[in-house]
């Protein structure tokens, strides 16, 4: 059974830290021994266990579901690709209609333009030439985490937020003075 | 009458006694027959060097009974080294050959050495053939080394240990009682292991007269670790007592040779003496030593360029093949001591050291690093065979560690002209991750009078912040690659190798036409990619905040419902709502919407929500409408 380590064993446990886009690398590379098994586990869970809480707000909306765990996957597997990424963005355009909702696409899309012009550049001049660090690609790791994330957030209260102008109208302009939209319990 | 009755009750016994007391000194000495030879050779080299091998070689002929292989009889230790024997005993080692090692030899201009042997520490053991589990004998026994010799050869463990097919072989009897299993072969090699006096010092306690008298006087750390090259060896193996080799008995032979550079030191001239040279001189030969010699290799005096004092025992011409050399033999048995004070062997040369073309020997192997950069790299070896009309079948062995990932697909060998070569056997070991090396072993042709390259390339690994050593930008060693066939010739040996134990066989009795031959290449020095030590608690926390990113705002999301609130109303809303009331309403804004989280968005943001709000705004009313 020893193929079971090299396949599957692989993605699980994450032995090899050769730098990726991913937040697994650098974390391992520099984790105590002590407590790699328990990070493994808890980098692990992370990946997996948004299934549930986000089946239980979305039932009525699998499609929108999927699409949301495609891009966590993404995020947080233990060696993302930019396959991964184009995967969940070219199911973007489906959910359209949500974008006038969405409120740091700006932001997100600066933030992708960075990471993504910038990895190639920083891990160019950390293997080959030697004079940046391995932080600067990992800061670069970072951001492209970041801003994928924020776009999953963004899209899922974008989403939410039509659902919510769907059963209860627009927002009121006049009436008792301010309306606001909040998020309470 | 009365006088031979009353002597009879006294002399019977003691003559009883006196023939116990012989028949047991002669069984003594029966049961530990062990000899001790001591020698050392003195070359010097034409570009200027001073090569000096002493060879301690001890034979004892040992009861090797056992049912299935050899089991050593260990009692009675009189010249055997104890400490050394009874690690032998414990686990089961048939022969051993270990070799600490500071400097490079450097073959092309000094020939073939008597030891070839890696920079660094070197160890390869055959077990018996009895041996169940060998790596646990081969934990055992490095441990155990590691702690006699004050070597640091407790960190060999699977990532630096091999077993070659090919290369290897055993160095002593092999056949019958000593059939040795392949799978029983285990050979190791620490490239960043130091050699200095600490070793040193255990080393010169295996001898049986410890550096009291004989050649081992001459040890001084201080001279002996201040040279070019300086090599420890400890070799064990069995070999026949006669020649008919009807009993065996087991060599132990301990090796120091040293390659100094006189020139250096004394204004061009290649003069030394052991005063000088190991700052102390002979006083006399070990008491239990049977044999004490020192050889000079005095073939260069042709021309008379030097002269040697004090004068030799004998002047010994020896001769094998179409090559002649002539040795002064000093014997430390018949050498007077009483008159000279002392034996100071010296040579002084009437000329400066002239520097011309030195002709490497037939054979010989360079190795180097290829590539830039931290990623990828390539290992090439250049093997020159410069025989002109033979060609030479050699064995190839390279050894690479786990973190540089070689590429078999990558390999190639051919000749600087071009022309690919086939190697006939290949043998490849694939590595693994934290667990073993890859090892390739080729058995090749060389063509007469060419360079073969060897090359291949490999990946370098990223390894975990604790797996780097102390100083990380210095890089990691591999090392040396091993070279071994079978010459035809003899003259680039300083000493033919030969099958009998000590130097005396191989200078003046050797009569063989095969000559092994093993070669050691250099080590390399590659430099991984290192991370940033000084970041683990950054780095945690950066990350984490990242995943808290998520996690928060999807908590968010999913745990709270959108709905509406009536700023109007006092104590609704949020600071700004709040600042805005107080100040009068001047912005009137049609909505002002807040995040769901305040901590994650930033003052840009809200600018951005109420102008995109104010925009969705008016579309919602254009649909309606």
């Amino acid at each position: 059974m020893e193929w079971l380590y090299s396949t599957r064993g692989f993605v699980m446990l994450a032995p090899d830290l050769t730098p990726n886009m991913g937040l697994f690398w650098y974390f391992f590379t520099e984790m105590f021994e002590h407590f790699c098994i328990f990070f493994l586990c808890v980098f692990q869970l992370n990946a997996v266990f948004y299934v549930i809480p986000l089946a239980i707000k979305l039932r009525d909306h699998p499609m929108f579901h999927l699409h949301l765990l495609v891009g966590l996957t993404a995020v947080f597997k233990s060696y993302p690709t930019f396959g991964d990424a184009a995967l969940f963005l070219s199911l973007l355009p489906v959910w359209g209609h949500c974008f006038k909702y969405m409120r740091n696409l700006f932001l997100v899309v600066c933030m992708w333009l960075y990471s993504i012009v910038l990895a190639p550049v920083l891990w160019h001049l950390w293997i080959y030439y030697g004079s940046a660090n391995a932080n600067f690609f990992y800061a670069v790791t970072l951001a492209y985490a970041t801003a994928q994330i924020f776009l999953l957030t963004d899209l899922l209260y974008a989403f939410l937020r039509r659902e919510f102008h769907l059963r209860h109208g627009p927002a009121p302009k006049e009436g008792q003075g301010m309306p606001i939209l909040m998020n309470l319990k | 009458m009365a006088a031979a009755r009353a002597s009879g009750p006294v002399l019977r016994p003691l003559f009883s006694a006196l023939l116990f007391l012989s028949c047991y000194v002669f069984h003594t000495v029966a049961l530990t027959k062990d000899e001790h030879t001591e020698e050392l050779l003195i070359v010097p080299f034409r570009s200027g060097q001073v090569y000096s091998h002493f060879e301690f070689t001890t034979l004892w002929d040992l009861d090797f009974a056992g049912s299935e292989g050899p089991r050593y009889k260990l009692q009675h230790f009189r010249l055997f080294p104890r400490a050394l024997g009874q690690v032998m005993a414990e686990y089961r080692v048939q022969e051993m050959h270990l070799t600490l090692t500071q400097g490079m030899w450097q073959q092309d201009k000094w020939s073939y050495p008597l030891t070839s042997a890696a920079p660094g520490a070197e160890l390869w053991v055959w077990f018996q053939r009895e041996v169940d589990d060998v790596d646990q004998a081969w934990f055992g026994l490095t441990n155990a080394l590691s702690g006699l010799f004050c070597a640091s050869l407790n960190f060999i463990d699977s990532t630096s240990t091999v077993t070659p097919d090919l290369s290897f072989r055993p160095q002593g009897l092999a056949q019958g009682l000593f059939k040795t299993k392949p799978s029983h072969l285990r050979y190791a090699t620490l490239p960043r292991e130091n050699v200095c006096t600490e070793n040193l010092t255990p080393w010169k306690k295996l001898l049986p007269c410890s550096t009291r008298t004989g050649l081992a006087a001459l040890f001084h750390a201080g001279q002996l670790y201040n040279t070019q090259y300086s090599s420890l060896g400890v070799h064990l193996r069995p070999v026949c007592q006669n020649d008919s080799c009807t009993d065996a008995s087991l060599e132990l032979r301990q090796v120091l040779s040293t390659v100094a550079d006189p020139p250096a030191v004394l204004n061009g001239k290649q003069d030394w003496s052991m005063k000088r040279y190991f700052s102390r001189s002979l006083s006399g030969p070990c008491p239990m030593a049977g044999t004490s010699r020192v050889y000079v290799d005095v073939t260069g005096n042709q021309t008379s360029s030097f002269t040697l004092k004090p004068e030799p025992t004998e002047l010994k011409v020896t001769s094998y093949q179409d090559y002649s050399r002539k040795l002064a033999v000093y014997d430390l048995w018949t050498f007077p001591f009483h008159k000279e004070h002392g034996l100071n062997v010296d040579m002084k040369w009437k000329r400066e050291v002239a520097y011309n073309q030195l002709t490497p020997p037939l054979l010989y192997v360079h190795r180097f690093v290829t590539g830039y950069g931290q990623e990828h790299g390539g290992i090439m070896s250049l093997l020159y065979n410069r025989h002109p009309y033979l060609e030479q079948q050699v064995i190839y062995m390279e050894l690479v560690p786990w973190f540089t990932r070689m590429y078999l697909h990558t390999l190639k060998v051919e000749t600087t002209e071009g022309n690919l070569i086939q190697p006939l056997m290949t043998r490849y070991k694939p590595g693994r991750d934290r667990q073993a090396p890859y090892l390739l072993e080729m058995v090749l042709t060389l063509p007469p009078d060419s360079t073969t390259r060897v090359s291949f390339s490999f990946e370098r690994a990223f390894l975990k912040w604790t797996e780097y050593p102390p100083d990380a930008n210095h890089g990691f060693y591999i090392s040396s690659a091993v070279l071994t066939t079978i010459l035809r010739q003899a003259d680039n040996f300083t000493v033919p190798p030969h099958m009998g134990s000590g130097l005396e066989s191989g200078l003046f009795h050797s009569s063989s036409t095969e000559f092994p031959l093993c070669l050691h290449t250099e080590t390399l020095l590659i430099s991984l990619p290192t991370p940033d030590f000084s970041m683990p608690y950054n780095v945690i926390c950066l990350t984490c905040t990242v995943i808290a990113i998520a996690f928060g705002s999807l908590h968010n999301l999913t745990t709270r419902r959108f709905q509406y609130t009536d700023l109007t109303k006092a104590g609704s809303g949020g600071l700004r709502a709040r600042l805005a009331r107080l100040f009068g309403r001047e912005k009137q804004t049609t909505s002002e919407e807040q995040g769901e989280e305040s901590e994650t968005s930033d003052e840009n943001t809200q600018e951005k929500l109420l102008n995109t709000n104010s925009v969705s705004e008016e579309e919602i009313d254009n649909k309606d409408r």
